[in-house]
């Protein structure tokens, strides 16, 4: 509650002191003879008053005048008051899809109630409101465009669906920057739990945000590893269970090798803890999961996939001064355990003794030396151990051809823009995968150990902003997985996958509930972009079907409890508040005070 | 009085309905005068009233000589004595009366020279009593001349009473001689009025009671903030003059009236409340013949 003008006040005591000094006048009354005065009553209302002075009577005349004067008053210094609605102004609902948003401390979820809240959002809109919902799953979506049509808004909020993925809330941001435009005033309301990564820059222009935190508990089990190893006591699973909780916590964890439980122990697990449990796996296992008993609010993270092909996850090592593109990507991806170093360790050297501890040495603009790990990948500078010959820089050059094989499945460079190349050319045994006009931009060799060399810096170019991208680094991880062969995949949900296709061609997807849906080829490539469940995702049918398993590998999404604030980079925090505006009251008020004047009026008539 | 009150001179008119009438007290009452009332003694009158055996000194004019020739038996008729009736008009002349339009003591002299007129022709003594602070009264007046006398009388009257009501009705009472109709024509705007009846007809009279009050004071059309001032004792009253008032006042005057009208029937008497200004004839002609007062 707030005042526009709040010395208008002062006009209370000025012109409620005059009302009340009328009434201190005294009354000068009208002599009437009269044959008897013994029948008229002593009854004296005085409404009227023309000479001084008298002590102040209780007369309800008084008090509705000054109760009157009270709501003039109040509506003069403009009385606010904050209200849900909104009114007369563009706003963008974001709702947080993310896997977070399916914790059921609050029914039937937070997803549910964040949808609900948006429906009353959307009831409350006034004529000339237009609102836009935009779902931030695992990648932003604008279920409705800004409209003033409350039948298509609530139609746009019954479309939203939330996945098991992580979401990219500042993404969802910038979108609804970009619907909002230039509009003056504008609002962006944010439903979400707050369980997001941190939000990049965001430009909010003239637009307010607005977070609406939703959840009541952080209480929750999730599994945070899963993975298999040959040893030698044979084919052997590791899982690991964190609690992402406040309070200890039990519960069970079950091991399965190609559906069949193999294990089963209960634990208890302190808060902020991680146990592990090793578990021996019948060899041949094809599937191994992990599924806990009480898992606590968040039910995406309970349950866990994996080949049982032990290369199925992969032990990678990022040479890399720094590169968030390679990072993201690298962790996106479930079968990785990923170490960062600026430098290759000694112990990993090929010259040092005993076995390297990595699948994939990632070379990031640093030159490649012989390491113990069966798989390089280079990028930029190419170094001794390279694939390649890498000479001098060659200005931006145009990507003539890309061979369809394992590597470059679904790799395009068309649009990509690329400052500059080395001048590279394959060393013996390797071949090149992409070809400039300049020279290969992409070697292969495949003995004595898998290398793959790209011949550009990164941070030199948009590529890794390219659909592209992401399928590469799959592709890498598959090459270094083995698993390639087997068409089993594991994938974090929410991942983009890309395969090999013929332009025009269709393949199934079915999804973990056994939906099936339809994927065109475009650009020599399938792009499937909603894996965004956790379970069994096949592609294609019969023997030739690829299957993907996704899990929910996202530790933040894990981490359930509620926020009430969030930081966006170069800016004030965005603290939590219900989406409120202030309504300026002296429209009712004026109301009440012709309703307490026309009550006055009838008192006096009344008693005149 | 104001300047509209009814003058205590008859119309031809009324004069003419007057005339036809008779008053009918509920009692009889004795005479002095032979006169066309019916004495309470039975007696040799024109009026039958009963049969007797004969005995000895009987007249035998009134011996019924047709039952003597059926029964043998020689039976004698009895009659009413008919006698005056001695009418006291107690006419109220205090200051209350003084007040509205018409003017109420108007209207009181007019009642008083009709019930004057209505005696005078049926051979019945009236007395005027003034109800005022000066002892003011006719002697009992007699025919023609005496309804003449009697509104002469009533002519001269003027409303000087500032005592109560009360009071000058118990005087009066001391000096009612003879018992007969008493007939009080006053407003009643006294609380005590009803208290002081009994001495009226303790004395043997039948008292009637005939209350004027004008429009006003039955409804009055006042509003604001008034001091009312009681006419008789300077009293003062501060009202607002709004709904809820005058409905107070309504409910005390009618609590009131039906007081005094209680008290006149307890007491063997009638009651009639007028509105100041109604026509004679309608006055007597439906009120007063109606309820059986005349006849």
């Amino acid at each position: 509650m707030s005042f526009q003008a709040p010395f208008a006040l002062l006009w209370f005591l000025p012109v409620g002191g005059f009302i009340l000094a009328l009434y201190l006048l005294r009354l000068r009354r009208r002599d009437f003879r009269v044959p008897a005065s013994f029948l008229w009553p002593e009854r004296q209302d005085e409404v009227r008053a023309n000479s001084l002075f008298q002590r102040l009577k209780f007369n309800w005349l008084w008090v509705l005048q000054l109760l009157a004067l009270a709501f003039l008053v109040l509506g003069l210094a403009r009385w606010q008051v904050r209200q849900e609605n909104v009114s007369g102004l563009t706003t963008v609902l974001i709702v947080d899809a993310s896997a977070s948003m399916g914790a059921r401390d609050v029914a039937p979820d937070r997803f549910g109630v964040a949808v609900k809240r948006a429906e009353s959002l959307v009831a409350a809109m006034k004529p000339g409101d237009r609102m836009a919902v935009i779902e931030s799953g695992a990648s932003p979506r604008v279920a409705t465009g800004l409209s003033q049509d409350q039948a298509k808004l609530r139609q746009g909020l019954g479309s939203l669906r939330r996945s098991d993925a992580p979401s990219d809330v500042g993404e969802a941001l910038r979108l609804a920057m970009a619907l909002v435009g230039r509009d003056g005033e504008s609002r962006i309301i944010l439903l979400s739990d707050g369980c997001f990564d941190p939000v990049g820059s965001v430009s909010r222009g003239k637009s307010q945000i607005i977070f609406e935190p939703f959840g009541t508990s952080s209480e929750n089990l999730g599994i945070q590893a899963l993975g298999t190893a040959e040893t030698p006591q044979g084919l052997q699973a590791y899982v690991g269970v964190k609690n992402y909780g406040r309070a200890q916590a039990s519960t069970s964890i079950t091991v399965y090798a190609d559906g069949k439980a193999v294990s089963s122990h209960r634990a208890d697990i302190a808060p902020g803890q991680t146990i592990g449990k090793t578990v021996s796996l019948p060899p041949g296992t094809e599937r191994v999961s992990a599924k806990l008993g009480q898992g606590g609010a968040l039910a995406c993270d309970d349950q866990r996939t994996v080949p049982g092909n032990p290369t199925g996850s992969v032990k990678v090592l990022l040479v890399s001064k720094g590169n968030l593109f390679l990072e993201t990507g690298l962790n996106l991806d479930a079968r990785v355990v990923l170490d960062k170093a600026t430098q290759v360790p000694a112990s990993e050297l090929a010259s040092s003794p005993g076995q390297g501890a990595y699948d994939l040495v990632v070379f990031d603009s640093e030159p490649e030396i012989a390491v113990k790990a069966p798989m390089t990948v280079s990028f930029g500078k190419g170094g001794g151990a390279s694939p390649a010959e890498v000479g001098g820089k060659l200005p931006t050059p145009q990507v003539l051809s890309v061979r369809d094989d394992g590597l470059m499945d679904g790799v395009s460079f068309d649009g990509v823009y690329l400052a500059s190349v080395y001048a590279a050319k394959p060393r013996a045994g390797a071949q090149a995968l992409a070809e400039a006009a300049s020279g290969p931009i992409a070697v292969f060799r495949a003995t004595p150990k898998i290398q793959a060399y790209f011949a550009f810096d990164l941070l030199d170019g948009d590529f890794p902003l390219s659909v592209s991208f992401p399928i590469l680094l799959g592709n890498i991880l598959d090459k270094a997985a083995g698993s390639e062969r087997q068409g089993l995949t594991a994938i974090a949900t929410g991942q983009v996958v890309g395969l090999p296709g013929k332009d025009g061609e269709s393949v199934d997807v079915k999804d973990p509930t056994g939906e099936v849906s339809q994927t065109t080829a475009l650009n020599g490539r399938f792009t499937f972009r909603n894996l965004d469940r956790v379970g069994e995702y096949a592609v294609g049918s019969g023997t030739a079907a690829k299957r993907y398993l996704a899990n929910m590998v996202a530790e933040r999404e894990s981490d359930i409890a509620p926020v009430k604030e969030f930081a966006i980079a170069g800016g004030e925090p965005v603290k939590s508040k219900p989406a409120e505006q202030f309504a300026d009251l002296w429209k009712p008020l004026v109301a009440l005070m012709m309703g307490v004047l026309a009550l006055e009026w009838f008192v006096f008539m009344r008693r005149s | 009085m104001s300047l509209s009150a009814p003058s205590p001179h008859l119309d031809t008119r009324d004069v003419r309905v007057l005339e036809r009438l008779r008053l009918k007290p509920r009692k009889a009452f004795s005479g002095r005068v032979r006169g066309e009332r019916l004495a309470r003694e039975k007696g040799v009158s024109l009026e039958f009233k009963d049969y007797r055996e004969y005995s000895d000194g009987d007249d035998l004019r009134h011996i019924d000589w047709n039952v003597l020739a059926r029964l043998g038996t020689p039976i004698v008729k009895t009659y009413q004595d008919e006698e005056d009736l001695p009418v006291t008009l107690l006419v109220d002349a205090s200051e209350s009366m003084d007040f509205g339009e018409p003017n109420k003591f108007g209207t009181a002299c007019q009642l008083a020279a009709a019930f004057g007129v209505v005696a005078a022709r049926g051979g019945d003594s009236v007395q005027g009593v003034a109800l005022a602070d000066t002892p003011n009264r006719t002697r009992f007046l007699r025919g023609r001349r005496g309804t003449i006398s009697l509104t002469s009388w009533l002519e001269s009257l003027r409303p000087n009473g500032k005592r109560a009501l009360a009071f000058h009705l118990k005087q009066a009472a001391r000096h009612m001689s003879r018992p007969g109709l008493a007939i009080l024509i006053t407003d009643g705007m006294d609380p005590s009025l009803a208290q002081a009846f009994a001495h009226v007809t303790v004395a043997g009279h039948e008292l009637w009671v005939v209350q004027v009050l004008s429009p006003f004071e039955l409804d009055p059309g006042i509003e604001g903030d008034l001091r009312m001032i009681d006419a008789e004792t300077n009293q003062v009253v501060e009202i607002t003059a709004n709904g809820p008032t005058l409905d107070a006042y309504r409910r005390n005057l009618a609590n009131h009236n039906s007081a005094i009208e209680q008290a006149a029937l307890k007491h063997g008497g009638r009651y009639a409340l007028i509105e100041s200004g109604k026509p004679l004839a309608e006055v007597f002609g439906k009120t007063f013949q109606k309820a059986g007062w005349v006849g």
